[in-house]
């Protein structure tokens, strides 16, 4: 490790120094690899005291951090006096932060964390202080950081160094038929530039090495003219033709890859001298364009040196393109808001930034270069190097956008299949109708394959829902559990069943609007994460002004919970709600949650907790049975099939074998039994998608009703085998 | 003379008409500004020797002004805020 650390420290040494080789003579400023001690990425070895640095609190959703990387930026080029780090949790667990460094002695910076992103819930801090132990030797450099503030319990992370840069980035330089692709320049060629500007031949890769970025570079080659079509110049959708054909890690995903295109000109004519064309299909910002016989080859008059003007602004709008897929936008453009975009924190303007990013026309040519450093500024810096990845990288959009489980840890060969399914025809949900989904974990290996028991319930699942053009949310269960985790050894075919309410969630309702969503589930199993395919569900825009006029209540936290709890005594405000539900909207698939919610609790004994004389007291409620029949009876026995198709099967078999359990345990034996003669048909009548239910789930049935007829003490809370492997 | 004039940020499905007094004259329509090369449309308009005034009306803003050339040739129109900002540069290029 040290080994590979140290050659990787020496690389970007040795590219440096090639550069400096090839400019005859070392600039003023150039820093060997071993003056830059404390700068550059470091990672958290996870081998040792995980626990000790774990994130909570749990329903933030930070689950076990798999990754942890520290960017310090305080020496070496450009010092951004920045510390940044990114804590991979899993999925959009992820927390992303950024402080600003105060140097408080020798290799010790402290200061407040101004930007955070992601599972900011779980991370409280507002300052951190960083410690380096330096060496010579890279891999055994070290940095240590103390979180503190916002209120939680100081948390320290080690971390060791990886790499001098914060971002490792390809590019690939191709260019059409009779042009060429000249990545570098000689400094000093033109007389027009600061006096102090060290005398180099500056490649482009070099330019973003001093951005932070380690780059590697593949091998280019020429486009056909053809691709140009007969006019041989080159509109937006032909250069994305081209970068699909040509470039040699084209892939529609995100990726640190950037496709970089010499032309003779743009369609539009020669105004245009270059361009990001990529903002074409679903991953933007993967290619680039300059147009080499544009107005950038079209010196002023009386230039001294125009053919050193001619390379230098070719130069320019190369490095100006490739700043246009890192995402960077104009000097003179960076507070542009919507509707245009957000910038990623409030950006003031810099139109007089000398900046690869700034248009030499608008300073005026002359006063651009007299001062112009071929470097970006210190904001883009500040963005290229710390910004969460997201935002940078190429082909990337929006926050999890089509690439919600980028960070699974999937097995190549997955020896367990998860699947989400609705139980009904079609995944079209009426308006304010819960989601419920069900999941199966299935042994797709020859193998048994041990998990554990809980793995499907709904706090240990990730569920990643996303609305199209929107971004994706993590669903957040109400439910946390804290229990010692039991295994189960599933069998080779075997398959473990379980089911989520998806609508709601600490979250709020983020499965409720009407529109066609996006659903991934991921379940943990070992050190592997198997992930569902993508299920689309549709909720259906509201039928009546009534169902609008209710929505406004229903999409309350209060009665989410008491929906997804499946009832409430306490939550009265919820309560109200869902009785408004029934009563105002009876024929809607809603009002059948709603009733049994409001019947389910009212059926067993229920606890409360209670101030008494000023003490705290257990008041115990008896059961309401008749008054419980009235609300869900309706529901899930004299309409089962609709209760079974909006519960889906295993919520519904669930409802009825608890309430039946309860039942036999206040003396109502036949009542039991009869709910089970209702569950058991239902069910044996139901084929969703030519597929009935397993006739050892009717058997089970069966079973519960036999025991309960024959007077067997019921256990009214005992869990019924809903969740049962098949 | 001619005319140069680039709509440059700021603009979003803007109508916008130029005239030159004895010149030119251009109307566009739905007119939306390409971030990454900072412009929406270019034109040139012929005006007369001596023409000293450009009038700019973006009805889709409410916007109408008539902006002085000053024997300029090159102009850049932006909305910035609601109100227009021009400039005058040497040369125009886009990238």
């Amino acid at each position: 490790m040290i080994e590979e650390q140290g050659q990787e420290l020496l690389d970007a040494g040795m590219e440096e120094a090639d550069d400096e080789a090839l400019a005859g003579s070392a600039p003023a400023y150039f820093i060997p690899p071993f003056a830059s001690p404390a700068s550059g990425l470091y990672a958290r070895d996870l081998g040792g005291g995980h626990g000790k640095a774990s994130l909570g609190p749990v329903p933030a959703g930070i689950r076990p951090i798999r990754r942890e990387e520290l960017r310090l930026d305080v020496d070496g080029r450009y010092p951004q006096m920045t510390a940044s780090g990114t804590i991979g949790g899993f999925l959009v667990s992820r927390v992303h932060w950024i402080a600003e460094l105060t140097k408080e002695g020798p290799n010790r910076w402290s200061g407040p964390i101004w930007y955070k992103d992601g599972a900011v819930v779980s991370f409280p801090y507002t300052q951190v202080d960083v410690k380096v132990a330096p060496s010579i030797f890279p891999g055994a450099r070290k940095a240590k950081v103390t979180f503190s503030g916002g209120g939680a319990k100081k948390r320290k992370v080690h971390y060791r160094f990886r790499s001098p840069y914060f971002r490792t980035v390809d590019f690939e330089f191709d260019w059409a038929e009779g042009k060429a692709a000249s990545t570098s320049i000689d400094t000093c060629a033109h007389p027009n530039r600061p006096a102090m500007l060290p005398c180099e031949t500056l490649t482009i890769q070099t330019v973003f090495r001093r951005a932070g970025c380690r780059v590697t570079t593949t091998p280019g080659g020429a486009v056909s003219l053809g691709e140009a079509g007969p006019d041989a110049v080159w509109s937006d959708l032909e250069m994305h033709d081209a970068m699909q054909s040509y470039w040699t890690h084209f892939a529609s995903k995100a990726q640190w890859a950037m496709w970089v295109f010499f032309a003779a000109l743009h369609e539009s004519g020669t105004g245009l001298g270059g361009i990001m064309f990529d903002d074409i299909g679903p991953n933007h910002r993967q290619g680039t364009a300059l147009f080499v016989d544009s107005f950038i080859a079209d010196p002023p008059p009386g230039d001294p040196h125009p053919a050193a003007w001619i390379e230098r602004n070719r130069f320019w709008t190369a490095v100006h393109e490739m700043g246009h897929a890192f995402n960077l936008a104009h000097s003179f453009q960076k507070s542009l808001g919507p509707p245009f975009g957000i910038p990623w924190i409030p950006l003031a303007d810099e139109p007089d930034a000398r900046s690869f990013m700034n248009y030499p026309f608008l300073v005026g040519d002359t006063a651009f270069f007299a001062d112009f450093e071929f470097r970006f500024s210190d904001q883009e810096l500040l963005f290229i190097r710390h910004a969460p990845e997201r935002f940078v990288q190429m082909g990337n959009a929006a926050w999890f956008d089509h690439h919600g489980f980028g960070e699974a840890n999937v097995s190549d060969e997955p020896s367990l299949k998860l699947e989400v399914r609705a139980n009904r025809e079609r995944a079209t949900f009426e308006f304010m109708e819960p989601v419920v989904l069900e999941l199966k974990l299935k042994n797709v290996s020859r193998n048994p394959v041990l998990v554990e028991a809980d793995v499907l319930d709904a706090d240990s699942v990730t569920f990643i829902l996303k609305k199209e053009g929107k971004e994706a949310r993590q669903l957040i269960p109400f439910r946390q559990k804290c229990v010692q985790p039991t295994t189960t050894a599933l069998a080779s075919g075997e398959s473990l069943y379980g089911y989520v309410l998806a609508s709601v969630g600490l979250n709020g309702w983020d499965l409720a609007e009407p529109g066609t969503y996006w659903i991934q589930a991921a379940a943990r199993v070992g050190e592997e994460d198997v992930v569902s395919a993508p299920f689309a569900v549709r909720i259906a825009p509201p039928a009546s002004r009534e169902e609008e006029f209710v929505a406004g209540d229903l999409f309350t936290q209060d009665a989410g919970r008491v929906l997804t709890f499946a009832g409430s005594r306490v939550l009265e405000r919820g309560n109200a709600i869902l009785h408004e539900v029934v009563e105002r909207l009876p024929d809607r698939r809603i009002a059948v949650h709603a009733r049994y919610a409001l019947g389910n609790p009212m059926t067993l004994e229920y606890k409360e907790v209670v101030v008494a004389d000023g003490e705290l007291a257990v008041d115990v409620k008896p059961p309401e049975i008749e008054e419980a029949k009235d609300l869900y009876a309706p529901a899930l026995l004299e309409q089962g099939d609709v209760a079974a198709d909006t519960l889906g099967h295993i919520r519904y078999r669930r409802a009825v074998e608890r309430i039946a359990l309860r039942l036999a345990a206040a003396g109502d034996t036949d009542g039991a039994t009869q709910s089970l003669d209702v569950l058991h048909d239902v069910l044996a009548e139901r084929t969703v998608k030519d597929r009935p239910v397993k006739p050892e789930v009717l058997a089970e049935i069966d079973a519960l009703k036999d025991e309960l007829s024959a007077g067997v003490k019921a256990k009214a809370k005992a869990k019924p085998k809903a969740k049962a492997k098949s | 003379m001619t005319l140069r004039i680039a709509l440059t940020d700021g603009f979003y499905g803007d109508t916008v008409v130029l005239s030159v007094e004895g010149g030119g004259h251009y109307r566009g329509e739905g007119l939306t500004t390409r971030t990454q090369i900072s412009l929406a449309a270019s034109t040139e308009l012929e005006a007369p020797e001596g023409a000293d005034a450009l009038e700019v009306e973006i009805p889709t803003r409410g916007i109408s002004e008539r902006i002085e050339l000053g024997g300029h040739e090159n102009v850049t129109v932006a909305i910035r805020d609601g109100e227009l900002q021009v400039g005058f540069p040497d040369r125009m290029g886009f990238a």
